[in-house]
C-alpha cells in the first residue's frame, strides 16, 4: 500500500503527519513502539527540510509517501527546497545544543538513501517491521 | 499529540517537574519557558519525572539539555527519573545528556538526594 500527501513548509504540519502516519502504522497492525520511532523519523526529517531546506519566508510544499511492503516500511520525502544531503552532516556533535535529528534518524533506520532529481531533494527511509 | 506539565515545588528546594504526553517539536517550547521560570536560587533541586512521557524528540531533547546547562551555571542541579524503554533509547542513541543524571527508578532517584542532602550537612 503506498500513500502520499503534500504538506506545507510549516513545523505545526508535523502534527498532522504524526496523526495521519500513526493511522496508517495502527491500520497495518503496527507495533507501539515502532510507530513511536517512524513518528521521530518523520519529525527529525521534516524539522530539518523545513528549518534548513529554503530561504526565509518561502512557502513551499513537501511531498510525504508512505509505502507499506512485506517486511518493512518506507517513508519519502521531497522537495524543492536548496539542494542539500542530510547525510553528509551526520555527525553527533558533543557538548553543543542541537544537531542531533539525523544522527538519530540514521541509527533508528535500515537504510537511507538521499538523491537530487528533477530539482528535488529525495530521502527515502526504510525501517523493517516488527512482530507484536 | 500534547504535553502536560506538571511543576511541584517544596519547601526544601527540591522542584519536581512532571511530564505527561508528548515532547516534540510543537510542545517543547512551552516546556522550555516552564524550566526557565523556575528559581534556581529557591529551588537548586529539579527532578524531571518522565515516567507519563510517552515520545520524546531531538527538539525535547534539546530542551532538556538546555535545562542542564542552565542548572549547572546557576549552581543546582537537575536529574531526569523513570523513562519509559522507548524515551530512554532516545536519551541512549543521542548521548546528550549524561547518564549520572538519568535514574530508572524513584528508588534510585531518592537514594542519590538523600545522599547529595548529607553531603550538604
Amino acid at each position: 500500500m503506498r500513500v502520499e500527501f503534500s504538506i506545507a513548509n510549516r513545523l505545526d504540519e508535523i502534527v498532522r503527519v504524526h496523526s495521519e502516519l500513526t493511522t496508517l502504522l495502527e491500520g497495518s497492525g503496527c507495533v507501539q513502539e515502532l510507530i513511536d520511532e517512524m513518528c521521530l523519523i518523520a519529525e527529525e526529517v521534516l524539522v530539518n527540510i523545513i528549518s534548513h531546506g529554503f530561504e526565509p519566508n518561502t512557502e513551499a510544499e513537501i511531498q510525504f509517501l508512505f509505502d507499506d511492503q512485506q517486511d518493512h516500511y518506507a517513508l519519502e520525502f521531497r522537495d524543492c527546497g536548496i539542494a542539500y544531503n542530510p547525510l553528509e552532516a551526520d555527525e553527533r556533535p558533543e557538548g553543543k545544543v542541537g544537531g542531533w535529528g539525523i544522527p538519530l534518524v540514521v541509527e533508528l533506520c535500515e537504510q537511507v538513501d538521499y538523491r537530487f532529481e528533477s530539482e528535488q531533494n529525495v530521502l527515502r527511509l526504510t525501517v523493517a517491521k516488527r512482530e507484536k | 499529540m500534547s504535553l502536560t506539565v506538571e511543576v511541584l515545588k517544596n519547601e526544601d528546594g527540591l522542584c519536581r517537574v512532571e511530564l505527561n504526553g508528548r515532547l516534540d517539536t510543537t510542545t517543547a517550547p512551552g516546556l522550555e519557558a516552564k524550566l526557565n521560570a523556575i528559581d534556581l536560587k529557591t529551588h537548586p533541586t529539579q527532578v524531571i519525572d518522565l515516567s507519563s512521557l510517552d515520545y520524546i524528540s531531538s527538539a525535547g531533547i534539546r530542551v532538556l539539555f538546555k535545562a542542564k546547562k542552565r542548572a549547572s551555571a546557576g549552581k543546582a542541579r537537575l536529574v531526569l527519573v523513570n523513562p519509559k524503554p522507548s524515551v530512554k533509547k532516545v536519551f541512549d542513541i543521542v548521548k546528550a545528556l549524561p547518564s549520572e543524571s538519568i535514574f530508572q527508578t524513584m528508588e534510585e532517584l531518592d537514594r542519590y538526594l538523600d545522599k547529595m542532602q548529607k553531603a550538604v550537612e
